[in-house]
C-alpha cells in the first residue's frame, strides 16, 4: 500500500506537481475551458464525408495511371442499375419508355460523368445502321421514346445484333437491362447521390409508377420548376383507366401539392400497392380542374443499384445509428459507473474527461481539413472509452487515498494524483505513439487518422491529469459510507475469490494451459487472413441488407461489373490503328477472360469487329481486326465519324494515341483481385506480347485501385504490427528501466492480436483500408490493464517485500477498477454491434472482444507470470519501505 | 428488438436532450438516496459525514 508518506519520497515532484495543480485552480481551469470551447466549436462543424482520393495510395504505380485516365476512360465510382421486369421482355413501349427516362434521369444525378454512361437509352450506345446507298451510319439505339410496338421491335433487333450491346447491357434472357454510369471523382457527394437515386431515378419508375410518363426535369434548366406533366399515358395501366390524358399537368396528390415528378412519385409511394390515390389535375388551355383516382399497381419492374457510391451512400444512409448508440452507451456508463461508486461524482468525473477529449479530438479533426468517415464512427467511441478507463481508475484511487488519508480531501487527490502518474502517462503514450505507426501506410486517410488518434489520445493528458486534481477539489468529496462501501459489495468478494484462485498453484497451471491453447488456436486460425474482402458481398453491409442483393442481382445477370481498366499507352499518335496493337489488346481480352472471375471484357477491337462485319454485309469471317493501318482508320471513322470528341473518348483518346481494355469482374475478393493482377501481369512480360507502338499500363478501375491498396497494406501490415509492438516496448523499456518488463507487459497484447486476427479469419473480415486503423489502435488499447496491475505490484512489494501478497493486493485494488474499466470498454465498443453498417458492427464486436481478452490476460496471466518469474525490476523494490500495513477494508471494518 | 425502430429515430439533438435529463435524473437521485441514509443515520445517533 502506498502510504503517502514513504511514496512521496520517491515521487515528491509528482506530490509537489499536485499541490501546484490545486493552488493554480482558477486559472489552468479557465485556460483549459477556453481551449475546450474553441475546440468544442470546431467540432461543431466537423462534417460526415468520404473523400476517395484520400483512400487510394497516391504514389501506387497503378493510382497514378488511375488519375491520368479516370476522367477518360471511367474510373472506380460507378454505379449500375438493372432495370429488370417480372414478367415478359423489357422490349415493350413501357418499360423501354421507362429505361430511356431511367437513363435520362441518371444523367441528370449529380456529379455524374455525362459522357461516361452506357445505357440503351443513351446517346452514345450506338449501332451501325446500313443505309441505302451503301452508307453506314452509327447511330444512338434509342433516339427517342418508343410509341409504337413496332418501336420496340425493332430496338430489340439492334440490341440482337450488336456485339457490344447484346449480353452487356441488356441481358441474354431480354429480362433485363444495365444503365451503368461514371462519377466524376472531385465532386462525389455520397448523400446526394443516393437521395437523388432513390428520388428522381427509382421511386417514379417503380413504386410510384401508375402506368403515365411524367416529364422530368429539363436538363438544361434544372433550377427551373417542372411541373408533373403527363407526357404519356399507356393503355390497361391505372392511368389509362382512371381517364388520364397527356398534356394533363398532376398539382396535387391525395390533397398534398406536388411539384414536379418526384414529390409525386413519393407520396404515390408511399400510398403503397393495391391503395386508392386521389390526383388534381389541371387539363387543357383553361387549366380545367379534374380528379383522377387511381389503384396504385405492383409496380411491374424491379430496379437494382450497385457500385461504391451506392454502397456509401447506403453507408451514409446508416450512419445515423452512431446517436442511439452514443445514447444508450452513455446511459448505460452512467448507470454502472454510478453502481460502482455509489455516487453520482464517480459517473461525472470520467464523463468529463471523455467529452473534453473528444472535444479536443473532433475540432482537431475539423482543424486540420479532415473529415469523419462513417466507417471510422466506431474509432470516437473506442478512444472515448479509453479516457474513461484512465478516469476509472483515478477515481477509485481517489477513495482509496481518501480513506488512507484520514478523509483529508486534498491530500487524497494530491495522492492519487502522483500515484497513477506513471501508469497513467505510461498508458497514454504507448497508446498514441502505437497508433502513430499507422503513418508508415502511404494512404492519405490512414495518414489523417494516424494524427488524429495520436492528437485524441494525447490529449487524455490534458482531461485526465491536468484537470482531474482540479476537478476533483472543486466537487464535494464522497461520503465515508459511500467510500468504505466499494470494499464491502459483492464485487470485491468476488474480485478477491478469483484472485485466491488465480493465484492458487492449481489456478496457475490452469491459465498458463488455457492461454497457450487460445495463442496455438487462434495463430493456427490465422493462416486464413486474408488482404482485401475475403467474400464477392460487401463487408460493409450486411448479406440480406439491398445493396448486397442488388449486386449480386446485377453479378448474377451480367456476370461482372466491376471495372479493371488496363491502359495501352500508345508511344506517339495514331498508337492506336496499329494492327499489332489492336491484335495484342484483343489476345489480351481473350487471355484474361478465362479467369473464372473475369466477366467479360471491352476495347477499341469489339467495335472494329463489329464495324468490319456490318461492312461486309454481316458475314462472321470478317468480325476480324483489320489487317492494315489503313484500313483500321477507315472503320474508325465510319463508326466515329458522327460523334463528337467528348463521346469517342471513352474509348480512345482524340488522337488515336491511348485506349484502354476494360475488364469486368465478378467480384473484388481479396485473393480474386491478386490473381486477376498477376495473370494481367503475366500476359504483358510475356516477350510474344510485347508492341512496338505501345505499352499496357495498369491499372485503374475499381478493381485497379483495390489492387494497389491491397498491395499496400501486404508490404506494410507486418511492418506496422512490428513497429507498434516496439514503439510499445520502448516505453515499457523506459518506464520500468527493464527489457523483462516490456516483454511481460507486451505478453497480454500479442495474445490477444493473436486471437484477434485469428477470430478475424473465422468471421471472414479482411485486412483492408477500413480494417487496417482500427485494427492498429486496437493493438496497444489493453497495456495500461497490465501497467495499472504491475505499478501497483511494485508499490505494494516497496512496503510489503512479500511478492504473493503484493500480487494479491495489486489484483484486488487496482484489479479490480480494471475489471471494471474493461466492463465499460466492453460495452462503449460493444454497442455497436446492434449497427446495420456491418462493418461498424463486426469491428465493434471485434473491439470489444479484444478489449475483453486483454483484460483477461492482463488479469491472469501477468500475475502467474510475475510469480513464476519473480522478474528484477519489481523484486529490487521489495522491502524498502517495510513497515507494517493494514488492508482498507480490514481498517474499515475494524472502525466499524 | 422491438425498441430499435425508436431509437433509430433518435438524433442528434434527440441524444442531447436524453443524454442530459439522464444525467440530471441519476444526479438527483443519488442525492435523494444518501440524504434518506444520512438521516438514518443521523437518526439512529451517528455522526454527519464531513
Amino acid at each position: 500500500m502506498s502510504a503517502g508518506t514513504t511514496s512521496q519520497q520517491d515521487k515528491a515532484a509528482l506530490y509537489w506537481l499536485g499541490e501546484r495543480l490545486i493552488d493554480h485552480r482558477h486559472p489552468i481551469s479557465i485556460l483549459v475551458i477556453g481551449v475546450t470551447a474553441l475546440f468544442a466549436y470546431w467540432a461543431f462543424q466537423l462534417k460526415l464525408e468520404t473523400s476517395f482520393g484520400d483512400l487510394l495510395p497516391q504514389t501506387h504505380p497503378f493510382v497514378q495511371i488511375h488519375n491520368k485516365y479516370a476522367g477518360t476512360f471511367g474510373g472506380a465510382n460507378n454505379i449500375q442499375l438493372m432495370v429488370e421486369v417480372k414478367d415478359g421482355t423489357i422490349f415493350s413501349v413501357p418499360t423501354l419508355a421507362r429505361i430511356y427516362k431511367i437513363t435520362e434521369a441518371v444523367d441528370q444525378v449529380y456529379g455524374v460523368n455525362h459522357n461516361q454512361i452506357d445505357s440503351i437509352g443513351h446517346r452514345t450506345t450506338r449501332y451501325l445502321r446500313a443505309q441505302s446507298g451503301g452508307f453506314l451510319r452509327a447511330e444512338p439505339v434509342m433516339i427517342g421514346l418508343p410509341k409504337t410496338p413496332e418501336d420496340a421491335a425493332n430496338i430489340q433487333r439492334i440490341v440482337h445484333n450488336t456485339e457490344s450491346i447484346y449480353g452487356i447491357l441488356v441481358s441474354l434472357d431480354d429480362k433485363a437491362a444495365l444503365v451503368r454510369a461514371n462519377f466524376i471523382e472531385g465532386r462525389l457527394d455520397h448523400r446526394r447521390t443516393f437521395t437523388e437515386i432513390n428520388e428522381r431515378v427509382i421511386a417514379p419508375f417503380t413504386t410510384g409508377w401508375f402506368g403515365a410518363l411524367i416529364k422530368g426535369k429539363d436538363p438544361l434548366k434544372p433550377d427551373q420548376p417542372s411541373p408533373a406533366l403527363v407526357e404519356q399515358v399507356y393503355r390497361g395501366t391505372p392511368a389509362f383507366d382512371a381517364g388520364l390524358k397527356p398534356q394533363d399537368v398532376i398539382v396535387t396528390a391525395n390533397g398534398r401539392p406536388v411539384a414536379d415528378r418526384a414529390a409525386l412519385a413519393k407520396v404515390v409511394s408511399a400510398v403503397g400497392p393495391g391503395k386508392k390515390v386521389t390526383l388534381g389535375i389541371e387539363r387543357g388551355k383553361d387549366k380545367q380542374q379534374v380528379t383522377a383516382d387511381i389503384t396504385v399497381p405492383q409496380s411491374d419492374i424491379e430496379v437494382y443499384v450497385a457500385g461504391e457510391p451506392r454502397l456509401y451512400g447506403w453507408v451514409y444512409n446508416y450512419a445515423g445509428d452512431v446517436f442511439w448508440i452514443l445514447t444508450m452507451t452513455y446511459c448505460m456508463e452512467w448507470f454502472l459507473r454510478w453502481l460502482y461508486f455509489h455516487d453520482w461524482r464517480g459517473s461525472l468525473r470520467p464523463t468529463l474527461t471523455g467529452v473534453i477529449a473528444a472535444f479536443w479530438g473532433l475540432g482537431f479533426i475539423h482543424l486540420i481539413g479532415f473529415s469523419l468517415d462513417p466507417l471510422i464512427l466506431v474509432m470516437p467511441f473506442l478512444i472515448t472509452a479509453r479516457a474513461v478507463s484512465h478516469a476509472i481508475q483515478m477515481h477509485d484511487r481517489y477513495y482509496e487515498e481518501y480513506e488512507r488519508h484520514d478523509w483529508n480531501q486534498r491530500k487524497a487527490i494530491v495522492a492519487a494524483f502522483a500515484e497513477l502518474f506513471v501508469p497513467t502517462f505510461s498508458g497514454i503514450m504507448t497508446d498514441a505513439f502505437g497508433v502513430l505507426v499507422i503513418m508508415l501506410v502511404p494512404i492519405v486517410v490512414l495518414r489523417k487518422l494516424a494524427i488524429v488518434s495520436a492528437w485524441w489520445i494525447l490529449a487524455i493528458t490534458i482531461s485526465e491529469m491536468l484537470l482531474n486534481p482540479i476537478v476533483y477539489y472543486y466537487l464535494r468529496p464522497p461520503d465515508r459510507e459511500v467510500v468504505l462501501a466499494r470494499d464491502r459489495g459483492w464485487y470485491r468478494a468476488l474480485i478477491n475469490r478469483i484472485t485466491d484462485w488465480n493465484l492458487s498453484p492449481a489456478g496457475k497451471a490452469l491459465v498458463t494451459i488455457f492461454w497457450l491453447v487460445v495463442t496455438v488456436v487462434g495463430a493456427y486460425q490465422m493462416r486464413g487472413l486474408v488482404v482485401g474482402d475475403p467474400t464477392a458481398a460487401s463487408p460493409l453491409v450486411f448479406e440480406d441488407s439491398p445493396y448486397n442483393i442488388s449486386h449480386a442481382r446485377i453479378q448474377e445477370k451480367f456476370g461482372g461489373v466491376e471495372p479493371l481498366i488496363i491502359v495501352a499507352e500508345g508511344h506517339d499518335r495514331d498508337a492506336m490503328k496499329d494492327p499489332t496493337v489492336l491484335k495484342t489488346m484483343e489476345r489480351f481480352q481473350r487471355f484474361l477472360e478465362r479467369d473464372r472471375d473475369v466477366g467479360y471484357s471491352f476495347s477499341l477491337t469489339d467495335i472494329l469487329r463489329t464495324v468490319n462485319m456490318v461492312f461486309h454485309e454481316l458475314e462472321p469471317k470478317w468480325g476480324v481486326v483489320p489487317a492494315t493501318q489503313r484500313d483500321v482508320g477507315q472503320t474508325f471513322f465510319i463508326f466515329f465519324a458522327n460523334s463528337p470528341p467528348t463521346e469517342t473518348a471513352k474509348y480512345v483518346t482524340p488522337d488515336y494515341q491511348t485506349a484502354h481494355v476494360t475488364f469486368f469482374c465478378r467480384n473484388h475478393k481479396g485473393d480474386n483481385v491478386a490473381r486477376i493482377i498477376e495473370r494481367a501481369k503475366e500476359f504483358i512480360a510475356a516477350p510474344e506480347n510485347q508492341m512496338d507502338k505501345a505499352t499496357f499500363k495498369l491499372a485503374g478501375g475499381l478493381i485497379g485501385v483495390l489492387a494497389a491498396a491491397n498491395d499496400v497494406l501486404v508490404r506494410n501490415d507486418l511492418m506496422m504490427n512490428l513497429l507498434g509492438f516496439g514503439t510499445m516496448f520502448m516505453i515499457c523499456l523506459f518506464t520500468y528501466r527493464s527489457a523483462v518488463a516490456g516483454i511481460l507487459l507486451l505478453l497480454p497484447l500479442v495474445v490477444a492480436n493473436i486471437m484477434i486476427n485469428g477470430t478475424m479469419a473465422t468471421m471472414g473480415i479482411g485486412i483492408n483500408i477500413n480494417t487496417l486503423p482500427l485494427v492498429t489502435v486496437g493493438l496497444g488499447f489493453g497495456i495500461d490493464y497490465g501497467l495499472y496491475i504491475v505499478s501497483r505490484i511494485i508499490e505494494e512489494i516497496r512496503q510489503t517485500g512479500d511478492l504473493e501478497a503484493s500480487i494479491r493486493t495489486a489484483l484486488c485494488t487496482s484489479g479490480k477498477a480494471v475489471s471494471f474499466t474493461a466492463v465499460c470498454m466492453v460495452g462503449g465498443t460493444g454497442l455497436w454491434v446492434f449497427s446495420n453498417i456491418r462493418f461498424n458492427a463486426v469491428m465493434g464486436g471485434l473491439l470489444a472482444i479484444w478489449m475483453l481478452v486483454a483484460f483477461l490476460t492482463s488479469e491472469t496471466l501477468i500475475p502467474v507470470l510475475v510469480s513464476w518469474t519473480k522478474p528484477k525490476f519489481i523484486m529490487r523494490h521489495a522491502g524498502r519501505y517495510k513497515k507494517p500495513q493494514v488492508e482498507p477494508a480490514a481498517a474499515a471494518a475494524a472502525a466499524s | 428488438m422491438t425498441l430499435m425502430p425508436y431509437l433509430e429515430k433518435i438524433g442528434f439533438y434527440e441524444s442531447l436532450v436524453i443524454i442530459a435529463l439522464f444525467s440530471a435524473f441519476v444526479i438527483i437521485m443519488d442525492e435523494i438516496i444518501h440524504a434518506r441514509a444520512r438521516k438514518r443515520r443521523e437518526a439512529k445517533g451517528g455522526k454527519p459525514t464531513p
